[in-house]
This record gives C-alpha cells, sequence and structure tokens, in this order.
C-alpha cells in the first residue's frame, strides 16, 4: 500500500495537539484520490461526549478536501438515543453506510439483514493488520462471522482508594468474596465512607451483576442461547451481592447508578467501585489528589481466574454501502494519528498494535494495565436478545434487593426470556 | 382593566396571601439556585463533599466555555426557525378551527372536538416510529420542516381546545351585530373575534411556542445533522456516555431559558395591550 | 372551494349567499383536520392495528394476535399496578396543580407592587424543557450531592436520604416535581382567564358591599369555569402521559415499583421489544382518557357554550 511513513514519529505529542484535519489530510491524499473516487457516503456517529462531534466532522473535512468527488454525509446521534434511532433507520431503510454501534446490538443489525461482513473488498489489509487481533477476531464475531470494525474500546476493573483502604489496614483488595466483604465492612468502619457500591439502577445494572456472575463461573446464556442467569452460580452471586447491599458498609443500590456512584468515589466517600478505564481519566481531572489503583474483581473462590470485561463498539457497514469509497474512508479513519486522539479525547483504549507504545497509553500506569490486558479481555456474549436480557436481569436484580425472593426472581426473569425469543 | 381591587381585602387576609405566595414562589425557584450553584461550580467543586450552595470561586467562565464548547448560536437559531415556525403553523390553522367550534351551528360538533382532545392522549413516545416512517418517505428527515409539522400538529389539540374556550365567552350581542350587518365568518372572525379574544389567542400561542421550544424526542430522532439541532437536543451534547459536565449542562440550560425569558416579558405587555382593545366594546 | 365562494362575495360587494354553519365548518376546520390526519390520525390508526399483532422493534409484522396482547395485559399484575399508580399520580398531580394555580392566578391579578417581577419568576420553571427539569432534580435528589439533602442539612436534619432507592420517597418526590412543572402553565392559563372575566361583575359586586372571598366564590369561580375545565382536562391528558420525570428519575423502578403506563409502554417497546403489547397499552390510555374526555365535557362543556 501507499502509506509509508514513520506514523508513530509523525504522530509525535506536538502533531497530535494540531486539528485532526491537519494531521489526516497528507495519508488520504497518497492513498484514496488517485483513485479518483466519486459518489457518496453517509456515516452515523455516537457522540460520547461534547469533543466527538467536532472530531468526527474534520476526520470528514479532511477527507473530503483529499476525495474532492466523495459527497459524505456526517450524522451525529447522541449516546443515549444511539440505539433506537439505528432501529428507526433500519426500520425506514435508509441506514447509514457506516455506523458507530454498540456491539452488543449488533446481532440484531445482523437478524434484521442491515449490516454486512467485512470482506477484503471493504476494509484494507492494512487496516485489518493494524488492528489488535483478539479485538477483530472476537469483538465483532456473531454466527462465524466478523461484522464489523471495532471502533472504540474499554475494559472494566475494580477501581480503589488506596488511603481509605490502608486506614483499614488493606494494602490490597482481596481476591475472594469472603475476604472482599469482610473489607468492604472493615472500611466502612474505620472511615465512615461507604465500602463499595454498584449499580441496580440504570441501564449497566447487568453488568455488575454480570461480573459476579462470571466471577462465580456461571454465564448469561447457555449454548443454545437459552437463559442461564438462574443457575446455580448466578443465584450465589445475586445473593452475596443482596447481602452486601444489607450492610450499612454499601449505599442503596436501586437507588444510585454509576453515574451516581462515581461522584461519591471521586469525593473519598465511597472506597471500591467496578467502572471503566476512563473513570482513570476523568478522576485525575476532578480529583487530581486522589489515590487510586484498579484491582480486578473478586471471585467466589481460588479455583476461578477472574474476568477482565472488555466493552467494545463497532463500526458496522450497511450493505449498501460503496466498497470503494468505503475502504477509502475506513483506511483515513483507522490511521494511527486519527485514532490516537479520538482515543486520547473520549478516554479510550488503543486499538491499533501501531499506537500499543505511543506515550499517551504508557504514561500512566493505570491506562497502561488496562491496555496490558486488551488480548485476554472477555466481551458481553453476543445475542439477539442481548436488550431484553439486560431489562429482565436488571428487574430481578431490583426485586432481590427490596425483598422478593431471590431465586424465584431469576427463575421469572429466566422464564420470560426463554418465552420471548421462542417467538 | 380588570384587575380586582386588592385594597378592599381585609388586611390579615391580604398578608397571608401574600406570604403564601411568596413562599410558593420560593418553592417553585429553588431548583434554580441549584442550578445557577451548580453552573459556577468547577469540575472539583462539583465532587467536593459536603456541598456548598456557592463555591470558594465562581467559576463565571463557564458561561463564557459553553458558547466554544457547542454552537450555542446556532442552536438558538434552529430553536427560533422550529418554535416560531410551529406556532405560526399552528395559528393558522387552530384559530379558524377554534372559532367554528365555539361558534357555528353543526352536526357532529361534539365528536369533532372529542377527536381534537383524543388525538392528544396518545402519549408521543407511540407515535415516534410512523412519524418518523412518515418523515423519511416524505423526505423530510433532516429538515426543520419535519420538527415544525409534528410540534404543530402536537400542540394543535391544546390551542384549538383553548381557543374554542376564549372565542366562546365573546359575548353574542358582538355576533348578533356583526349579523345584522350581514358581515362574513372571516370578517366576523378578524374584525371582532380576534382582537377581543387576543389574550387568550396569545396566551394559547405562548403554549405552543413554549411546548415546541421544549420538545425533545421529535428534534432527537428526526434530526441528526448537528448543524440544524435546536437547544433542547443541542444541550444534550453535555450528557455524555461515561459522564454529565453538569456545571456545562446547567449554564447552557440557564442560557437557553433567558430567550423564552424575554418573549414572555413581551408577551405580557401584549397581554395587557390585548386586553385594553378588548375591553373597549 | 367553499372558502372562494365566501371571500370573493365578499371583494365584489354583491349580495351575499351566505353558506349554512355545517357548510362553513367544513371550511374552518379543514386546515385543521388536514394537519392532524396526517400527522396524527394515520401513526394513531397505526398503532391500533399494530396492538392486533406481534411486531418486533423494527416494525415488522410477525404475527396476528388479535386481542392477545390485550388479554396478556389483564393477566399482567404489574400492568393493573401501573395503571392504579397511573390514577393516583394524575389525581394528586392535577388536583394539588388546580389549587395552587387557582390560588396563584387570582393573587397575580391583582395589582401590587412586584406583581410583574413575580409573574415573570413564576414562568421560569416553565420555560426550563422537561429534559432538563429531570435531570436537574434527579441531581438534585442524590443522597451525597444533591440539593435536597443538602438543604435538610442547613435545616440541622442529617439523615442521608436515598430518595430514589425506595417508592416510599421517590414516588411522592416525582408527584412534587410534577406538579412544580404543572403550576406556572396552568396559572398562566387561568390568568388568561380571569383577565377576560369582564370587569363590571367585580364593580357590581363591589357596590354590593362584596368581600373578597365572597367575589370569589360566588363570581369569580363560576366565571372561571370554562377555563378551569379545560386547563384540567389538559393537564389530565398531560400528567397521565407524563414520562420524562420518571423516566429520568428512577426509570420507573426499582422493579416497576414506579412505573406509571407510559414508562410501563416504554419499556415493553423500546426495551423488551414487544411493539404490539405496547401499542396495546397505549389504545388502553387512549381508551381511559377518551372515557374520561366525554365525561367531563358532558359535565362541563354545556357551560362553556353559552
Amino acid at each position: 500500500m501507499p502509506l509509508k511513513f514513520d506514523l508513530s514519529r509523525r504522530a509525535s505529542l506536538k502533531a497530535m495537539a494540531l486539528s485532526a484535519a491537519l494531521i489526516a489530510m497528507p495519508l488520504s491524499m497518497t492513498g484514496a484520490s488517485a483513485e479518483g473516487l466519486s459518489g457518496k457516503l453517509s456515516f452515523m456517529v455516537a457522540e460520547y461526549s461534547a469533543k466527538t462531534g467536532p472530531y468526527w466532522q474534520a476526520q470528514v473535512d479532511s477527507f473530503k478536501a483529499a476525495n474532492p468527488g466523495v459527497d459524505v454525509t456526517l450524522e451525529v446521534v447522541n449516546w443515549q438515543q444511539m440505539h433506537d434511532t439505528t432501529v428507526q433507520r433500519i426500520a425506514a431503510g435508509n441506514l447509514p453506510d457506516l455506523v458507530n454501534t454498540a456491539t452488543i446490538w449488533l446481532p440484531e443489525w445482523v437478524e434484521a439483514g442491515a449490516i454486512r461482513t467485512i470482506g477484503d473488498d471493504i476494509v484494507s489489509a492494512k487496516v485489518k493488520g493494524d488492528i489488535v487481533p483478539a479485538l477483530l477476531q472476537l469483538g465483532a464475531s456473531y454466527k462465524g462471522e466478523t461484522w464489523g470494525l471495532p471502533i472504540a474500546v474499554g475494559g472494566r476493573g475494580l477501581f480503589y482508594n488506596t488511603d481509605l483502604l490502608s486506614k483499614a489496614g488493606y494494602s490490597s483488595v482481596p481476591t475472594d468474596w469472603q475476604g472482599f466483604k469482610t473489607a468492604v465492612t472493615k472500611v466502612h468502619d474505620a472511615t465512615g465512607a461507604f465500602g463499595f457500591g454498584f449499580d441496580a439502577k440504570g441501564v449497566q445494572a447487568f453488568r455488575y451483576f454480570g461480573f459476579f456472575l462470571w466471577n462465580n463461573g456461571g454465564d448469561f446464556f447457555d449454548a443454545d442461547g437459552k437463559a442461564a442467569f438462574n443457575s446455580d452460580a448466578g443465584v450465589k452471586a445475586l445473593q452475596f451481592l443482596v447481602d452486601l447491599a444489607a450492610t450499612p458498609a454499601v449505599p442503596g443500590p436501586t437507588g444510585t447508578a454509576i453515574e451516581d456512584l462515581e461522584p461519591m468515589f471521586k469525593s473519598g466517600r465511597l472506597a471500591m467501585l467496578i467502572d471503566g478505564n476512563y473513570f482513570a481519566t476523568a478522576i485525575k481531572t476532578d480529583a487530581p489528589n486522589l489515590k487510586f489503583g484498579v484491582a480486578a474483581v473478586p471471585t467466589s473462590g481460588p479455583n476461578v481466574k477472574p474476568v477482565a470485561w472488555g466493552v467494545t463498539d463497532t463500526l458496522v457497514i450497511s450493505k449498501k454501502a460503496d466498497p470503494a469509497i468505503t475502504k477509502a474512508f475506513i483506511d483515513h479513519i483507522y490511521s494511527t494519528a486519527a485514532r490516537t486522539q479520538l482515543d486520547v479525547n473520549e478516554g479510550l483504549l488503543p486499538l491499533l498494535t501501531s499506537q500499543a507504545t505511543l506515550p499517551e497509553f504508557t504514561g500512566d500506569p493505570v491506562t497502561q494495565s488496562f491496555v496490558a490486558q486488551l488480548a485476554s479481555f472477555r466481551f458481553d456474549p453476543l445475542h439477539p436478545n442481548y436488550s431484553q436480557m439486560q431489562e429482565l436481569v436488571k428487574t430481578a436484580v431490583q426485586q432481590a434487593l427490596t425483598g422478593t425472593d431471590l431465586k424465584a426472581a431469576l427463575d421469572k426473569a429466566a422464564t420470560d426470556f426463554n418465552a420471548l425469543i421462542a417467538k | 382593566m380588570t384587575d380586582a381591587p386588592f385594597e378592599r381585602q381585609p388586611p390579615l387576609a391580604k398578608l397571608a396571601a401574600f406570604s403564601l405566595l411568596w413562599l410558593v414562589l420560593v418553592i417553585i425557584l429553588f431548583p434554580f439556585v441549584e442550578m445557577i450553584s451548580t453552573s459556577l461550580k468547577s469540575r472539583q467543586d462539583l465532587v467536593d463533599y459536603p456541598p456548598v450552595w456557592l463555591p470558594a470561586a465562581p467559576v463565571w467562565r463557564n458561561y463564557l466555555d459553553v458558547w466554544r464548547i457547542v454552537p450555542l448560536v446556532g442552536y438558538v437559531k434552529n430553536s427560533v426557525i422550529i418554535a416560531g415556525g410551529a406556532t405560526i403553523l399552528n395559528a393558522l390553522v387552530a384559530i379558524p378551527a377554534g372559532f367554528a367550534l365555539a361558534r357555528f351551528r353543526f352536526a357532529g360538533r361534539q365528536t369533532y372536538l372529542h377527536l381534537v382532545i383524543a388525538t392528544q392522549m396518545f402519549s408521543p413516545v407511540v407515535l415516534l416510529l410512523a412519524t418518523f416512517r412518515m418523515m423519511f418517505s416524505f423526505g423530510l428527515l433532516n429538515t426543520h420542516l419535519s420538527v415544525i409539522f409534528v410540534n404543530a400538529t402536537v400542540t394543535l389539540p391544546f390551542t384549538i381546545w383553548m381557543l374554542s374556550a376564549y372565542f366562546a365567552s365573546v359575548p353574542r350581542e358582538i355576533e348578533e351585530a356583526a349579523l345584522l350587518d350581514n358581515t362574513g365568518r372571516w370578517r366576523m372572525l378578524f374584525d371582532h373575534f380576534i382582537p377581543i379574544s387576543m389574550p387568550g389567542i396569545v396566551t394559547a400561542l405562548t403554549f405552543a411556542f413554549v411546548i415546541a421550544w421544549n420538545e425533545f424526542l421529535f428534534a432527537v430522532t428526526f434530526i441528526s445533522d448537528p448543524a440544524l439541532r435546536p437547544l433542547t437536543t443541542g444541550v444534550y451534547t453535555f450528557i455524555g456516555r461515561t459522564e454529565t459536565q453538569w456545571n456545562y449542562l446547567m449554564a447552557a440550560s440557564l442560557i437557553s431559558i433567558v430567550p423564552v425569558f424575554i418573549g414572555f416579558l413581551l408577551v405580557q405587555r401584549r397581554l395587557v395591550a390585548g386586553l385594553a382593545a378588548g375591553a373597549v366594546k | 372551494m367553499a372558502a372562494k365562494t365566501v371571500i370573493p362575495d365578499a371583494a365584489a360587494g354583491k349580495p351575499r349567499r351566505r353558506l349554512t354553519d355545517g357548510q362553513a365548518a367544513i371550511v374552518f376546520l379543514a386546515p385543521a383536520t388536514l394537519l392532524a390526519g396526517t400527522f396524527m390520525l394515520y401513526p394513531i390508526l397505526n398503532t391500533a392495528v399494530m396492538s392486533l399483532f406481534r411486531v418486533d422493534q423494527f416494525g415488522h409484522f410477525k404475527a396476528f394476535r388479535g386481542l392477545g396482547n390485550y388479554l396478556d395485559l389483564v393477566g399482567d399484575g404489574a400492568f393493573t399496578a401501573a395503571l392504579w399508580r397511573t390514577i393516583v399520580w394524575t389525581i394528586e398531580v392535577v388536583v394539588v396543580t388546580t389549587v395552587v394555580s387557582l390560588f396563584l392566578a387570582v393573587v397575580l391579578n391583582r395589582r401590587f407592587r412586584g406583581r410583574g417581577l413575580a409573574r415573570a419568576l413564576l414562568l421560569l420553571p416553565w420555560a426550563t424543557g422537561l429534559v432538563v427539569v429531570g435531570l436537574l432534580w434527579r441531581w438534585m435528589s442524590h443522597p451525597d450531592f444533591g440539593a435536597l439533602n443538602h438543604l435538610l442539612a442547613t435545616f440541622g436534619v442529617t439523615t442521608r436520604l436515598e430518595w430514589l432507592a425506595n417508592p416510599a420517597l421517590s414516588f411522592p418526590l416525582m408527584v412534587g416535581i410534577a406538579i412544580w412543572a404543572s403550576v406556572p402553565p396552568t396559572t398562566l392559563m387561568l390568568m388568561a382567564g380571569l383577565q377576560s372575566i369582564d370587569r363590571d361583575y367585580y364593580e357590581a359586586a363591589a357596590l354590593d358591599g362584596a368581600r373578597g372571598g365572597w367575589v370569589f366564590w360566588d363570581f369569580t369561580l363560576p366565571l372561571l369555569r370554562p377555563v378551569l375545565a379545560v386547563s384540567i382536562l389538559l393537564n389530565v391528558v398531560f400528567v397521565f402521559n407524563s414520562f420524562p420525570i420518571i423516566w429520568t428519575m428512577t426509570e420507573g423502578g426499582p422493579a416497576g415499583s414506579t412505573d406509571t403506563l407510559v414508562t410501563f409502554l416504554y419499556k415493553l417497546g423500546f426495551k423488551l421489544y414487544n411493539v404490539g403489547a405496547a401499542a396495546a397499552v397505549s389504545m388502553v390510555i387512549f381508551v381511559i382518557l377518551l372515557a374520561f374526555a366525554i365525561i367531563h365535557t358532558r359535565l362541563t362543556w354545556r357551560n362553556v357554550l353559552r
């Protein structure tokens, strides 16, 4: 391929400060314009933060400058609306050519027949070769095929406040549930701060249960795609959480979602919570003096290996997309410089091998520890009824926390789920 | 003016009424204290525990920063186009309808009124999918027109009902005098009913305007071109995927209240003027 | 077509041939009918049809269910609970809103120093979009950083109330927020109604030596009835269908304990992708509100049209 600049040198810190347009222009000029592309491309991105829209606009502008024959329309959709907007666009039959979607929704788009696999006609070997293999192979793999490219990668871990833990006599987080529970109460007794907080309120509620489910050897689905979260492992995991919530050391999980727990952690009101790698960036801005670390989420016992949960978003490609234009555009937005700027803006993990050694990702121990886990991440299982599972599991967890018999609540959710997929 | 003279009230009752009025106002305004307080905090102030009402060093910069971070001017312009367009369309359609329902005797009037209110009974959430497809087939996605149409329509039952109530309260003599002169119905509407009912019309259209100004769901569904966003969905930019920038969200929201607030102050004058005109019978 | 027969006649000054009220009504109602027919009636009919089918999130009709979606609702305890809760919610919010607004409208209709300011300030919550309002109150109910507990602490109450964890606290709070959001527009509507009441009535009352309270009960209230009736009807419809407040505060949780029919419907349609069942819920809402509207207008509309 024509691109053989020394990318890592070009992408020095100084260059990073320049706009994406300036950086990316020479790349695509050598790449695509030679082919004299003409046509249209529509691109719908999810707005992660206030920086997202301007970033993609600059990417689109620089692509257009290099490919005057291509008319690119950019749509920016707020993250909270992204799923429903995508559904409506598919229903109306006008899904944009490229869509930034949560990976867990991908089976829905596949089942609706709206998106295609990433054949060689549409993604260059260079891009495929640069993406971290584990992400490319596992991130968007459904029914034996790969349905898109990772576009945003994050990892989850247990954040802990070093000072609060040490006041209770801990230098690290216990690795098993029993030890963990003791630590949670001890921190509360010693400091008055909450020991641990988890979210049973928001859309992420299933993940907090899920961590304990996985770390007890359970899973959400069985091999046939039926509900398995009401297994023995699931019941024990939920029982553990309910018992934790009953102690005064844990704030009411049904009343505090993750966005409520985060400021508590930043202010030193909460000693431990499970969150994404981006939270480390937020802590550094909002509470620069807070000492914290990230550990694995405890498991039920020494025989279970703790899970490193990776969460990705995927760039999916509509069946109607023009292959040549799409290929050129993907080359453009998957350059090392362009990716690095996006990752830094949004607090994402680097997904290209060519980014691994950049100072943006090696400078900080917490980010580095997440980067080191990239290859061993466990991802959300892809299931066409994932959204329904999330909702049913959340309700079951809430029921268990508000006094309903725990096993009955999980069984009910499982029955409902299985009835749903039987249709 | 129809303002009731307060002087004739017994002083104790007057005192009680005023105390209660200001108490209610304090409760109503309390959340704005929090809004202003939050808008003046830095990110670090926001996670200070225990919280304070006013940060030691108020960050007035937040009010400047939001203009830079999001294209607030464009958002305001889009909101004015959408809410203004919806209000005008609404007025053109609802005034004749309200007049007919209040003043004409015809079979099916009750039924029509029921149908009108019935359309209001669908939560917009339900209508979303069907209206989206319709906008797509009309080629109206990512246009202001799509939101103008829908906003004018969702406020229509409301304005028709209010207007017909106001038109109905116009004294019968006015209509009878006009009928004697053999005045046409349109002239009667424009020359007599609209001037007299001005306070009611302005009130009803203020509702249409404010509802359109505050509308979120349709705007976020039909408009994904960032350049066309109104304030409601534009301000939402500060609610990110992983964190909400409360200080900016509140600063931008407070700024976005200002045009409506000024508009209301202007309308209030118009309300009084319309009233004076109506009093001259 | 018919409109043309009226206006050119007037211009030409010919002896006019008056249309009957019925014919004129068709002309005057045509634009409204066209607009509402296109953007409301069609989607509503679409919803009615969907309620008879199993429909997925993309709006694809999967199977005919007849009244199956409705029968499922009858047997669903969560639905009946949400239905009753919605009725309680609506009554609480509308009754308190109406009483408070009536009081404010009457007081703000009097001349006094600072009236302009009071009126303008009252409108502030209304000028703030419900989405931001929901988020603002959500932030205000944070147990550690929120203004509610902060205010309590200022008055010496240091209990750490978890406002949204428990329906016993969260539901009354949300009723309060809905009242807070409904009072300004209702007051405005009633104020406009008060202003159209003829001053002569007050003069006459004053001549009779009437005192304030008496004027209110015997003159103001009866004359305000038409506007009051409309405001109650519209508030019932709005509050019954209200979505953003509950959704941003609790999403109807925990475990559906603060669900109203609209949040219940939203979960069915947009989280569980059972769009047919969601359509059935909206038809139920439709029938309930329509029944209310008909009874309400039977009782009050007669007095509106003198």
